[in-house]
């Protein structure tokens, strides 16, 4: 038996004992040819038959030739030292896999392998071994563990990359991610790069320069910025919210959102910030409209009523904390509604855009101009003074130059218009004032300036709201008083310079549960409300039925006319002429019977139109009469255009005529005007003779007044006309 | 023909390597002169004043390693042959030894690396 | 009694070379192994008795080592080691830094013995060519222990001594000290001394 037979025997011994031990075994002459194989590593190796007598080891396993085991082997044999090759640096160096893994698939991937460690021992009893011996020990079932672990080491890394992937994504996007430390002034330590695209600074020269974030933040909310973060690090809050300015690289202001989050060490301690920033300087711009929109009027961009009643509402309270007055202006256009039908709504809105600008113009800053309504503006005059009727005073200073102001004439769209504004004043607050009784009040007061005339200024008294109940009370009844004939009319002669009666002036009196109501107490609310129209329109009726009657009598005083006061509203009416024309045909009147006297304020508040319609109804033939002549604010120039008959001088020239220089004067001018240009002179109000006498001697035609005779019916009247001696007068 | 007779540096901070290696420069070349220094700036004094033609130098110095040494012999003997011996070739190594326009042998020091070396030097 | 070896310096010299061809085969190898570069050196070789050698490892943390006994004309321990802190960097810095904690922990004795297998082969190969001699090898062994318990296992008598070899590692931007020991007794020492003088005379 050779050596190599004998070795051949105890190898097959040592095999079985390897079999047991799950192992494998390769054997390698000195010249590395494969002389045994075990039957666990033909049974884990496709690439091996069973008997491969003298095969060298590389052309066995080729892939092996620049490896360590091959490393090892020729270093076992050059030096006999063994090696080994762990399974922690070198996983599956030989193409083994578990055979039963073998058994169902020839074709099995490289990371099927069996996990392998490995001996490479040289076998020998000399320097020169004889063999190689070269042990397998598959390690996989350990390593299942490894894999598990490995799992767990990838899905860390996979979350890890994910994680860094967000980060790219999401500091791509608007969102730029800062990093502070917790130090005064909060250090920048770290930017995302988009900050330069965001907010126009370099994120290195910010990172760089360990720039302080609160350098950043707008004067006027840093305050309010490092509060925010201190209440919130009290409560042990650790995200927080935020808005505020920043200023950006170009010197812009921008609005940001801010998430900041409050990263703390292990012992509780604040290590630093960490938070993103969203700009929302667009966001809140929209914002702002919308809030606009709801406060604000849009034509004007005047604050509206909304607006209006929440200043208001805080006026109130800062002024009863604080002690002082102010004023609250209503106010409307006066010829607004005319403007808008005749020219239309374009020029109408244009034209409330230039008031409201003359408005704001005027008013101080500290003050609110609002449009509550059409044409119709409230303006609130804060902080007037301490002293109430100081503010009255300072209120009506303020409230006169508006009106100044917004009579003074417009030019809109190639027209020359002009308006004015009633204003309506109340001074507040004062005790139980809210909002909405301030408003009301200034309303009413308003109205009063409208009742006095326009274009105007009204204050708003205790009287006067007892006047406005009143008034509102008389209005309804007022309404009623034609349909329940509770109006009735008496007639005032007029004496001409011989004595002779040659006409007379018929009143309206209202007659209300045996109650005489002064006309200087309904006539203006009738002018206001429009119920004018309706009286007016009885007045003129009754008194040329009246007249009719009395001509029937064929007395021998018998008037030549009757005159009628026509009022403002009753004048500006469309239907006036036509009316006239129709009463005077129905009562089978002449026309140079009926005098129609009317105020200069009429004709001051159009002038133009005035004159069309007076040389209308001159035109018909009825007389026409200037009544309170001198009272108005007019100018005479005018006069001369007007085709009046008669000058009404007004009775308050008339009292004092007499003994008063001026009064003299003026009356006497009057008349001497009147003459030149034609026109009768009637005195009105004559209470004394002297008076008469005096006026005679001026040169007056016409006397009426309480000396001659008091108003009186017309049954009265007839009367009257019987027994009348004019001789008796002078 | 009288050539004058070219001059080795061998640097080296072994004695024995540097014994080693002239003794087998020798067995080669006997006609060559050899002169020895232990380390980088004894070999920087040593080039500066002699006339050296040819220069083995240890890859492995504490003072200052081969490759540093040779950066700085290059501007002062851009034409001479370097060698560079190292135990330990690595890529880098060669590719470094490349651009500085020196060869690299491999120790341990047995008479074919260094006939290699000297014929390197012989051209 | 005086412990202090008396090899001269040129016989220290040589062995000083020898080990630096050993380390640097070993680095290639290694460099091959784990496609990085790999770069070893021997700045020091020196005798030191057991305390010293306590000081260059540190007497209370733990150390790695990886023993290989070798028979020749010298017999000795010989032993790769590094502080555990450097080993699991080695390792891991070999086997690659994404791995998780627990994974490196596991793989590193197996990775460590081969390391100390190949540079220790490397060594002892070295020596052994030069010197023309037989040396036999065993297989590695791990071990994790305190150096004072390592080293009292084998400095069994008070003439033993070390020899010490610090190894410094730089693999992939970090840099490890590791050291390799060859525990000699009296007599192998002077066996080694007869060896490397044998050498020397061989240059001449």
């Amino acid at each position: 038996m050779s050596a190599y037979t004998s070795f051949l025997e105890q190898t097959e011994l040592i095999e079985k004992l390897l079999i047991s031990l799950n192992s494998g075994l390769i054997l390698l002459d000195k010249d590395e040819n494969v002389i045994f194989v075990n039957k666990w590593v033909i049974d884990s190796c496709p690439e091996i038959d069973s008997a491969i007598p003298q095969q060298k080891f590389l052309d066995i396993f080729p892939e092996l030739k620049s490896g360590r085991v091959y490393e090892a082997i020729v270093n076992a044999g050059i030096n006999g030292f063994p090696s080994i090759v762990s399974n922690a640096l070198n996983r599956h160096p030989f193409p083994f896999y578990n055979p039963i893994k073998l058994i169902k698939s020839n074709d099995l991937q490289k990371s099927e392998r069996i996990f392998q460690a490995i001996h490479i021992v040289p076998i020998g009893l000399s320097r020169q071994s004889n063999y190689c011996a070269i042990f397998i020990n598959d390690v996989s079932p350990s390593v299942m563990r490894e894999d598990a672990l490995k799992k767990q080491v990838e899905k860390k890394q996979l979350a890890v990359r994910e994680l860094d992937q967000q980060k790219k994504l999401f500091e791509a996007g608007p969102s730029v991610v800062f990093k502070l430390d917790y130090r005064d002034g909060y250090p920048v330590e770290y930017v995302s790069p988009n900050l330069y695209e965001q907010f126009f600074y370099h994120a290195e020269d910010i990172i760089d320069n360990n720039f302080h974030f609160m350098d950043f933040i707008h004067a006027d909310d840093v305050r309010g910025y490092q509060d925010h973060i201190l209440v919130n690090i009290e409560t042990d809050v650790d995200h927080f919210e935020q808005e505020y300015r920043i200023i950006d690289g170009q010197g812009g202001i921008r609005w940001v959102n801010d998430f900041t989050t409050v990263i703390r060490k292990e012992d509780g301690q604040i290590s630093y910030f960490h938070g993103y920033l969203i700009d929302v300087s667009e966001h809140k711009l929209i914002e702002k409209q919308i809030k606009k929109q709801a406060f604000y009027d849009s034509l004007t961009s005047l604050p509206n009523r909304r607006m209006l009643t929440e200043r208001l509402n805080q006026d109130i309270s800062r002024a009863r904390r604080h002690k002082f007055y102010n004023a609250l202006l209503f106010m409307d256009l006066d010829n607004f509604k005319y403007i808008n039908d005749s020219l239309g709504h374009g020029v109408g809105d244009e034209l409330l855009v230039e008031v409201a600008k003359r408005i704001t113009d005027r008013i101080r800053l500290e003050d609110m101009a609002a449009r509550i309504g059409g044409d119709e503006f409230v303006i609130v005059l804060s902080e007037l003074d301490k002293d109430m009727e100081q503010a009255a005073v300072k209120g009506q200073i303020i409230a006169d130059s508006l009106r100044a102001k917004l009579s003074a004439s417009y030019s809109i769209r190639g027209n020359e218009l002009h308006t004015s504004p009633s204003i309506g004043v109340v001074i507040f607050p004062r005790p139980g004032d809210e909002s909405q009784k301030i408003i009301q009040n200034a309303d009413t007061a308003m109205y009063h300036a409208k009742a006095a005339g326009r274009n105007d200024v009204r204050f708003f008294t205790e009287e006067m709201q007892l006047a406005a109940d009143n008034r509102l009370h008389l209005e309804k009844n007022l309404r009623m008083a034609v349909t329940n004939q509770e109006l009735c009319l008496v007639y005032q002669p007029q004496v001409a310079k011989g004595g002779e009666v040659l006409a007379c002036e018929s009143l309206v009196r209202w007659i209300k549960d045996n109650k005489i109501i002064s006309p200087a107490d309904f006539i203006p609310v009738a002018e206001e409300t429009g119920i004018i129209i309706d009286i007016g329109e009885w007045v003129v009726q009754e008194s040329c039925r009246q007249f009719k009657a009395w001509q029937q009598l064929h007395l021998k005083n018998a008037i030549q006319h009757i005159a009628v006061n026509i009022s403002p509203k009753q004048f500006r009416d469309s239907n006036f002429i036509q009316f006239v024309e129709n009463t005077l045909r129905y009562h089978q009147m002449e026309p140079s019977e009926l005098e129609l006297e009317i105020t200069e304020g009429i004709v001051i508040a159009d002038v133009e139109d005035t004159i069309e319609k007076m040389k209308q109804l001159k035109a018909m033939g009825v007389r026409l009469a200037m009544d309170d002549f001198g009272t108005g604010y007019s100018s005479l120039s005018y006069l001369k255009n007007l085709p009046l008959d008669v000058l009404k001088i007004d009775q308050s020239f008339i009292r004092d005529a007499s003994k008063d220089p001026n009064d003299k004067a003026i009356v006497s001018t009057i008349i001497s005007m009147a003459k030149h240009l034609k026109m009768v002179t009637v005195a009105e109000g004559i209470e004394e003779k002297s008076v008469l006498n005096h006026l005679s001697r001026e040169g007056c035609s016409i006397f009426q007044g309480y000396y001659i005779s008091k108003p009186i019916t017309g049954e009265e009247f007839s009367n009257f006309l019987k027994s009348w001696d004019g001789s008796l007068l002078f | 023909m009288s050539e004058k007779q070219p001059t080795v540096l061998i640097v080296d901070d072994s004695k024995v390597s540097r014994m080693m290696i002239k003794a087998q420069i020798n067995a080669l070349h006997p006609d060559w002169n050899i002169i020895e220094a232990g380390g980088g700036y004894e070999a920087l004094e040593l080039a500066d004043n002699s006339d050296i033609d040819y220069f083995s130098v240890d890859v492995n110095m504490p003072e200052m390693d081969g490759l540093e040494l040779i950066e700085r012999l290059q501007p002062g003997h851009p034409t001479k042959a370097m060698a560079l011996l190292t135990a330990n070739i690595q890529e880098d190594i060669i590719k470094k030894a490349m651009r500085l326009g020196a060869a690299c042998f491999h120790k341990p020091i047995t008479e074919e690396v260094i006939k290699k070396m000297t014929d390197y030097f012989s051209g | 009694m005086d412990n202090k070896p008396k090899l001269s310096e040129l016989e220290e010299d040589l062995l000083g070379e020898l080990f630096n061809l050993g380390v640097g085969r070993a680095a290639n190898s290694l460099s091959k192994m784990v496609n990085q570069e790999v770069k070893l050196s021997v700045p020091h070789v020196k005798f030191v008795g057991q305390q010293e050698m306590e000081d260059y490892l540190g007497s209370n943390s733990q150390i790695c080592a990886v023993g290989q006994v070798m028979h020749g004309p010298f017999d000795a321990q010989s032993l790769l080691l590094f502080p555990e802190k450097s080993s699991m960097e080695v390792v891991r810095k070999m086997l690659g830094e994404h791995l998780s904690d627990e994974l490196i922990a596991e793989m590193q004795q197996e990775a460590l013995t081969e390391i100390g297998n190949i540079v220790l082969n490397a060594c002892i190969g070295a020596i052994s060519n030069s010197m023309k001699k037989i040396i036999t090898v065993e297989l590695p062994h791990f071990f994790l222990d305190t150096p004072n318990r390592l080293l009292s296992d084998y400095l069994t008598t008070e003439n033993d001594v070390v020899l010490l070899i610090t190894i410094d590692m730089t693999l992939s931007e970090s840099e490890v000290t590791g050291y390799m020991a060859f525990i000699l007794g009296p007599f192998s020492l002077q066996k080694l001394q007869k060896s490397l003088q044998e050498i020397l005379s061989g240059i001449g």
